[in-house]
C-alpha cells in the first residue's frame, strides 16, 4: 500500500525535457527500488502509523520495535550471505531449534559448564551450515531442496532429543544476554547492530565479500576468473548456520527454555525480510543495510497489527501482502536493472561531438553511447 | 513507394522514430522490403538494428512514423505482425528446450481443439515445414538436443509453417560453424526464389555481399543508405557508411619470436580432444582454427585449468604445470578471455573496477581485506591503457557497450601479468571499431613478449592476426600452417576435410 502511493508521487529530480510519463515512473521507480527507496517506504509507513496510533512514536514502543527486530535481524544477516550467492536456506528455524535444545541439553542434562553448552550450540549451527553447503556444492542439490531436508531432519532431531518438551533451567548468561538493559535500552540492540556492521564490512571490504557478489552475479564467470566458487558458497551457508545458531541461543534466553519450537516457521519471515531489503533472489545484488530495513519493515507490520488492535491472525495476511510486494518488486527490479538502468547510466558521458578525432584507440564515437542496448 | 519501383513493397518503413529514456534509438528510419529479395541491414551495435526488428515484429510501438504492409499501415502489436506474415529468427535461438522439434515448429499454434493437442496432426504439419528446410532433423528430438545450426533450421521451419511472407534474420550466423553457414545460405537463396522477402541483419560484410540484393545501412538510428542495390556498394564503402569515417584496417607487422613459453604434449580429454601437441613462443600469436565442435574451446579450457585434463602435460617456460581449476592456471601465468562474454566473462552486478580486479583479489588485499585505493588505481590504469570507454571506474559493467565490456575482461586477464594469453572468440558480437582496437591490443601484447593463443570462428580475423595457424578437426590437430601458407582455402581444406 505504501508502495503504490509512492509510485504516484512525483520526484523532484525527474527532468522535464523527456516524454513525461516514462521518465517520471523511471526515476521514481529508480529511487524506490534502491536502498534509499526502502528507507522512504519505512519512514512513510512509520509516519502513517504515527497518525493512526498515538502510541507508535512513544520511546517505549520504538525501543520495543527495535528489540522485537533483533533476533529476526540476526537470522537475516546470515541469510543475506546465502541469498547473495543465489541460494536459499529454509533450515534456519530448524537450526535454531536444534541449537536451543542441544546447548541446553549439554548444560542441563550433561551438567557441563554454560560456556561449553553455548559453544556446542554454535558448533552445531556451523555443522548444519556445512552440511547444507556440501549438499549444494558437492552434490549439486538445489538449495531449496537441500535445506528443506535439513529443515525436516533438524526439527525431528530437536523434538526427538527433547522428547517434545522444554529443557530448563536456562543459565543466567543467556537470559541476561537477551534482557540486559543500559539506560533502558536493551543491550541486544547495539549488539545486533555490531554484528550487522561486521557483516557489512565482510561483504564490502573483503575478498570473500567480493567473491560472494561475483558467485551470485555470474557463477560461471566467477569460476573462470579463478574464484573458488564452491568454497565461497560453503562459507555462505556456514555463516548462515552460525547466525541461525546465535539466534537460537537468543531465542532460548527469551523463551527461558531450550525449546524444539524455537524458531518454528521463522525461515519464511527471515527470507521475506532479506528480499524486502533488496537482496535479489537471483543473486549478486543486495546488502546488509537493506536487510536491516527489511527486518524493520516486517517488525513494523507486526507492531502495527498489534497497536491497531487487529486480530493477530491478520498479521500473517498483511505479512503475506508485504512479501508479495517485495517479490514482485524483486522481479521488476531485475528487469529494470537489465534494461532501464543500463540506458540511464549511458547518459553520463557527454557525447563526443566530432567524428574526425577518432583514432584507432578511441573508436567511432557512436560506439559506447548506445551499443550495449542492441545486445540486450 | 510508387515512383520508381515496379512492385509494391511487402514492408515499408517510413520515418520511424523510437526514443527510450535518454537515448534516441531510431531517429528517422526509412526502407522498403520487396518480395523475392534479400535485403541486408547493416550497422554497428547500437545503431538501431534491434529496435527496428522489434518494431517490425510488433514488440515496440514507434513514436513517429509507421510500418506499412502492402501499402496499408500495420498495427503495432505482435498479433498484427504475425497476421502480416512477418517471422523473426533471433540471434540466440528461441526454442523451448523440453518440447520436441515438431512442437517447437508449431509453437503456440498446435491447432488442437479445446486445448487438446493431437500429436499426429502436429507431426504432419511440422513435417511438411521441416522437409522444406532440413529433412535430416528428427521431429521427435527434444529441442535441447539440437546444435545451434539445427535449432536455426527449426526456427526457419517454424516461419514456413506460419506461412511467413517476410523472414527477419537477426545475425543468424553468429553462432554457426562454417558448414552450417553454407547450409543457411542455400536456404536463404531458396526462400528468396520462392518469393519470400528476407531482411537479413548482419555484422559480417562478407556474407552481406554474398547474399544481398539490396543493402540498407543505419548509423545512430538514421538510414545513411536506404535500399541501395548491393552492386553499387563494396565492403569499403559500406564500412565507411557504418562508421562514418575511414577505419584503419589491421595490418600485420612482423614481430620478434622468442623462446617457447607454452608447450602442451599429448593432451587428451575423452569426448573432446585427443593427442593435442601445441607450442606457443614468446611474442607469437598462434591461431587455433577449426569448425565449431572441433575441440578448440575445450583445449583452451584445459590448458587454463578450468577443465580437467585426462592425459598429457602442459609446460610453461619448461616447467610442468599441475592444473586444477582456473586458479591454478592464473597462478601459473595463463589467462583466458572466455568464449561467451555475457555468460562467462562479466559479473553484471559489479562495477568496472570490481570486474577488472576479480582475478587478482589476492594482490589487491591484505589478509583478505581489500585495499580499495590500490584497486582503484589498477582499474584506472587499465581504463587508460585499453581506452575503455566508461564514465568512471565505478560504473556498472552492464552499462558498457559489448566492445568495452570485452576490454574489461581483457584487462582482468592482463592484470594478472600472464605469460600466456588465450583468447576465445575475442571479438564475437563486437562492432567494427572496437574490433579493430582489440586486434591492435592483441598485437601489442604479443610485441611485449606474451605468448598468445587465439581462437576465432571468423577466419579472416584469425588469418590477419596469427603468425601461425594450427587447425583442429574432430578433437585432433590436423594441420599447421605458417603465416604465408595460411590462406582461407588451405585452412578450410584441413578443417573441413
Amino acid at each position: 500500500m505504501t508502495i503504490s502511493t509512492h509510485l504516484d508521487s512525483p520526484s523532484p529530480g525527474s527532468g522535464a525535457t523527456q516524454p513525461k510519463k516514462r521518465k517520471l515512473t523511471g526515476s521514481v521507480a529508480g529511487r524506490l527500488i534502491g536502498a534509499q527507496g526502502l528507507l522512504i517506504v519505512v519512514l512513510a509507513f512509520g509516519a502513517a502509523l504515527s497518525f493512526l496510533s498515538p502510541v507508535f512514536l512513544s520511546p517505549i514502543n520504538l525501543i520495543n520495535l527495535l528489540y522485537q527486530s533483533t533476533i529476526l535481524g540476526v537470522f537475516a544477516i546470515g541469510m543475506t550471505f546465502v541469498i547473495l550467492t543465489a541460494g536459499i536456506d529454509v533450515s534456519v528455524g530448524a537450526t535454531a531449534a536444534v541449537t536451543s535444545v542441544l546447548s541446553m541439553g549439554v548444560i542441563v542434562r550433561m551438567g557441563m559448564p554454560d560456556i561449553v553448552g553455548i559453544f556446542a550450540g554454535l558448533l552445531i549451527g556451523i555443522i548444519i551450515g556445512a552440511i547444507n553447503g556440501l549438499m549444494v556444492t558437492k552434490l549439486g542439490i538445489s538449495p531449496l531442496i537441500a535445506t528443506l531436508a535439513t529443515l525436516s531432519a533438524g526439527v525431528g532431531l530437536a523434538f526427538a532429543y527433547s522428547d517434545g518438551g522444554n529443557i530448563t533451567p536456562v543459565p543466567q548468561i543467556l537470559t541476561s544476554a537477551v534482557n540486559a538493559k543500559l539506560f533502558g535500552i536493551p543491550l541486544l540492540i547495539p549488539a545486533v547492530l555490531i554484528i550487522a556492521f561486521i557483516a557489512h564490512l565482510g561483504l564490502t571490504r573483503t575478498t570473500f565479500g567480493r567473491s560472494i557478489y561475483a558467485v551470485g552475479g555470474n557463477p560461471e564467470a566467477a569460476l573462470l576468473a579463478g574464484i573458488r566458487v564452491d568454497r565461497i558458497k560453503m562459507l555462505a551457508y556456514v555463516i548462515c548456520g552460525l547466525t541461525a545458531a546465535i539466534a537460537g541461543l537468543l531465542l532460548t534466553g527469551r523463551l527461558a527454555s531450550g525449546s524444539p519450537r524455537a524458531g518454528d516457521g521463522l525461515e519464511l519471515t527471515v527470507i521475506a525480510a532479506v528480499v524486502i531489503g533488496g537482496t535479489s533472489l537471483f543473486g549478486g545484488q543486495g546488502n546488509i543495510k537493506g536487510t536491516l530495513l527489511g527486518v524493520l519493515l516486517i517488525s513494523m507490520v507486526s507492531n502495527a497489527v498489534n497497536l491497531l488492535g487487529i486480530p493477530s491472525s491478520y498479521d500473517k495476511i498483511v505479512q503475506g501482502a508485504v512479501i508479495f510486494a517485495a517479490a514482485a518488486l524483486d522481479v521488476y527490479r531485475y528487469k529494470y536493472v537489465q534494461r532501464g538502468l543500463s540506458r540511464r547510466a549511458k547518459l553520463a558521458p557527454p557525447p563526443s561531438s566530432s567524428a574526425s578525432t577518432s583514432t584507432p584507440f578511441s573508436p567511432a564515437p557512436t560506439d559506447s553511447a548506445a551499443s550495449s542496448r542492441a545486445e540486450n | 513507394m510508387s515512383d520508381s519501383h515496379t512492385s509494391i513493397a511487402v514492408i515499408e518503413a517510413r520515418g520511424l522514430v523510437k526514443r527510450f529514456p535518454g537515448v534516441v534509438a531510431l531517429a528517422g528510419m526509412d526502407f522498403e522490403l520487396q518480395a523475392g529479395e534479400v535485403h541486408c541491414l547493416v550497422g554497428e551495435n547500437g545503431a538501431g538494428k534491434s529496435t527496428l526488428i522489434k518494431i517490425l515484429s510488433g514488440f515496440y510501438v514507434p513514436d513517429e512514423g509507421g510500418v506499412y504492409v502492402d501499402g496499408e499501415p500495420m498495427q503495432a502489436n505482435t498479433a498484427a505482425a504475425k497476421a502480416a506474415g512477418i517471422a523473426t529468427i533471433h540471434q540466440e535461438h528461441n526454442l523451448v528446450p523440453n518440447l520436441s522439434v515438431a512442437e517447437n515448429i508449431l509453437l503456440g499454434d498446435w491447432g488442437g481443439k479445446s486445448g487438446i493437442v493431437s500429436k499426429q496432426a502436429v507431426r504432419a504439419r511440422a513435417k511438411s515445414a521441416l522437409d522444406q528446410v532440413a529433412p535430416g532433423i528428427d521431429l521427435n528430438a527434444p529441442a535441447m538436443a539440437l546444435s545451434t545450426g539445427e535449432g536455426q533450421m527449426v526456427e526457419i521451419a517454424r516461419a514456413i509453417a506460419q506461412d511467413a511472407r517476410v523472414v527477419i534474420m537477426d545475425e543468424p550466423t553468429t553462432a554457426l560453424a562454417d558448414h552450417d553457414v553454407a547450409k543457411l545460405f542455400t536456404l536463404v537463396n531458396d526462400l528468396r526464389a520462392r518469393g519470400l522477402a528476407i531482411l537479413y541483419v548482419s555484422h559480417k560484410l562478407e556474407e552481406v555481399f554474398e547474399l544481398a540484393d539490396k543493402i540498407t545501412v543505419i548509423r545512430d538510428g538514421q538510414t545513411v543508405a536506404s535500399s541501395v542495390p548491393a552492386a553499387q556498394l563494396n565492403t569499403q564503402s559500406v564500412v565507411r557508411l557504418m562508421v562514418g569515417d575511414n577505419v584503419n584496417m589491421y595490418e600485420h607487422v612482423p614481430r620478434q619470436r622468442g623462446e617457447v613459453v607454452l608447450e602442451a604434449r599429448g593432451l587428451s580429454r575423452a569426448g573432446a580432444f585427443a593427442d593435442v601437441d601445441l607450442q606457443v613462443h614468446a611474442g607469437e600469436i598462434v591461431g587455433l582454427a577449426g569448425l565449431i565442435g572441433a575441440g578448440r574451446t575445450e583445449v583452451a579450457r584445459c590448458i587454463y585449468g578450468a577443465d580437467r585434463l585426462e592425459k598429457g602435460v602442459v609446460y610453461l617456460d619448461g616447467k610442468k604445470l599441475t592444473l586444477r581449476g582456473a586458479r591454478s592456471g592464473i597462478n601459473a601465468g595463463i589467462a583466458l578471455v572466455p568464449e561467451e562474454r555475457k555468460q562467462q566473462g562479466i559479473i553484471p552486478g559489479l562495477s568496472v573496477r570490481e570486474n577488472t580486479t576479480l582475478s587478482l583479489l589476492k594482490q589487491v588485499s591484505h589478509w583478505g581485506i581489500l585495499k580499495l585505493g590500490i584497486e582503484r588505481k589498477l582499474a584506472q590504469k587499465y581504463i587508460g591503457d585499453l581506452s575503455i570507454k566508461t564514465p568512471t571506474a565505478e560504473t556498472s559493467i552492464r552499462s558498457l557497450s559489448g566492445g568495452n565490456q570485452q576490454k574489461v575482461i581483457i584487462a582482468r586477464c592482463l592484470a594478472s601479468n600472464p605469460r600466456v594469453l588465450i583468447l576465445d572468440e575475442p571479438t564475437k558480437g563486437i562492432d567494427i571499431g572496437a574490433k579493430a582496437e582489440i586486434h591492435r591490443l592483441i598485437e601489442q601484447l604479443a610485441r611485449t613478449g606474451v605468448a598468445v593463443l587465439i581462437i576465432s570462428s571468423e577466419l579472416p580475423e584469425l588469418l590477419a592476426l596469427s603468425d601461425r595457424v594450427v587447425v583442429m578437426r574432430r578433437g585432433r590437430i590436423v594441420g599447421e600452417l605458417d603465416r604465408a601458407a595460411a590462406t582461407k582455402e588451405n585452412v578450410m581444406s584441413y578443417a573441413a576435410a
